[in-house]
């Protein structure tokens, strides 16, 4: 046995719920856990050399620029992996807003990249898998008419679109369908995100628990031990 | 992957729950500082300069309801907070206008029967607290300014803060609930989801009802009711609070 916290990626289509989903088990461990969890983001400018490669690759992709994306992502990733996760594992769960599984539907959409070819390139250079994927699952239609709905988040032209997000969750369906093709994404779960936040976030927290990876008992405060 | 085998930590040790229980304390020292104050206010005159409500006793009365759980309220941290309004409210047959706000959002956690709490009790003392605080508020100060508060407050902002108090205390409620539960509490477990994910929906919405406040006192109590990104600014940044006191 491993003794330290798990690292999961909250993955899913813009409007699935990610960030209530994250802050939702951030909110739960913290509280009832007693353990701060430590969030990143899919890329988190750690290798600072590659922060160009990234955001071109990124908003602008290109035929030409699409290999130095995906070296600039395998560098970013193995960075956060040295400098962020792998320290904070013994003391803290790590909860990343999007992960690998992303990254495997950008280069699928944008540029016509097998998942498995991604994958591969990808899995080169990063050598941390995760404990658990979430993919909070919806109907395309209904996601888009949930992110097009949010106040102060910028949707761009490029990506929330139709054509694109089936695309997304091309892929997504799948990753699920052959999880084990794609180790590095640890247990991949399907969650139900058409429920209200409440109920998503309680499948989450069954689901992980369920698979040993939240504590099956909630941390006891001294005085406080449950009566048998 | 192998099993992991996750460290069971020591909720003692985290430093926001001392910050909380001081937050609590500080909310019991104000009643005693002020109670005095608030009913010489509400013996002079029914109404208030800065809230527009024909008799404010109203503000401080409390409805009869069935005490909470006394070992949930101890291990939530809330004894003092359910005990205050008990022993201090006025008994005017007079309704509380910031109850019914309180106690619909306290039931819309708390729908199960098989958890031992008190819906009535957390409405009538979230809706308690956020009244006496307003009765004192235009001798308050605002709370980034410190300077002699000059607004007025709508009873809509106040009952906002009562819903916003309350949905901290059924929070509270329902995690020691699930601490002292020896198995598994689905229903439990689900009040507490929807217990979280409440408090981040309003998270966007508290800066500006903070400002609406604008007192400190009543901005505090709000403030730090429930888990959002400015629930502990003064106690992390080293200020504390209570220093005008």
């Amino acid at each position: 046995m491993e003794h330290r916290y798990p690292f999961i990626a909250i993955e899913g289509m813009d409007g699935t719920g990610k960030t209530t989903v994250r802050k939702g088990l951030f909110r739960l461990w913290e509280s009832l856990y007693a353990v701060t969890p430590l969030c990143i983001l899919t890329t988190n400018f750690l290798d600072a050399g590659v922060g160009g490669d990234i955001v071109a690759g990124k908003y602008a992709p290109t035929e030409a620029n699409r290999d130095h994306y995906m070296e600039a992502l395998a560098a970013d990733k193995q960075a956060t992996l040295t400098r962020m996760v792998g320290p904070a594992l013994p003391v803290r769960p790590v909860l990343s807003d999007r992960w690998l599984l992303s990254e495997l539907a950008f280069f699928a959409a944008k540029h016509s990249m097998r998942p498995h070819d991604t994958y591969q390139r990808l899995a080169a250079r990063i050598h941390r898998p995760l404990d658990a994927t979430l993919v909070l699952d919806l109907p395309v239609e209904e996601s888009l008419a949930r992110s097009h709905a949010r106040s102060g988040d910028a949707t761009r032209s490029d990506w929330d679109t139709l054509d694109v997000q089936q695309r997304v969750r091309a892929v997504y369906e799948s990753v699920l369908a052959e999880p084990d093709a794609f180790p590095l994404l640890g247990d991949v779960v399907r969650i139900d995100a058409a429920d209200g936040p409440a109920a998503v976030l309680h499948q989450v927290w069954t689901s992980l628990r369920d698979r040993g990876l939240i504590p099956a008992s909630v941390a006891v405060i001294e005085g406080t031990e449950p009566s048998c | 992957m192998p099993p992991l085998d996750i460290p069971l930590a020591t909720p003692d040790h985290q430093v926001w729950r001392s910050w909380l229980a001081l937050a609590d304390a500080l909310m019991v020292q104000r009643f005693y500082l002020h109670r005095a104050e608030s009913a010489e206010i509400l013996g002079q005159a029914a109404a208030l300069p800065d809230i527009d409500l024909a008799d404010a006793r109203a503000l401080v009365t409390v409805p009869e309801y069935e005490l909470i759980d006394a070992e949930l309220a101890d291990i939530s941290g809330l004894t003092a907070f359910f005990a205050i309004p008990r022993r201090s409210a006025h008994r005017e047959a007079l309704s509380h206008p910031l109850w019914e706000a309180a106690v619909t959002q306290a039931a819309k956690l708390l729908r199960s029967e098989h958890l031992s709490v008190s819906v009535p009790e957390m409405a009538a003392a979230a809706a308690w607290w956020v009244g006496f605080f307003a009765t004192i508020r235009h001798r308050g100060v605002h709370h980034r300014t410190l300077e002699p508060v000059t607004s007025t407050v709508g009873l809509d902002t106040l009952r906002e803060a009562a819903r916003v108090v309350a949905l901290g205390t059924a929070l509270r409620v329902i995690e020691a609930s699930l601490r002292t539960s020896p198995a598994v509490d689905a229903d439990a477990e689900r009040a507490y989801c929807a217990a979280i994910t409440g408090s981040i929906k309003i998270e966007p919405r508290l800066p500006a009802l903070l400002e609406d406040l604008a007192e400190l006192r009543l901005v505090d109590l709000v403030s730090l009711a429930v888990p959002w990104r400015g629930r502990f600014t003064k106690y992390a940044g080293g200020t504390g609070a209570g220093q005008v006191e």
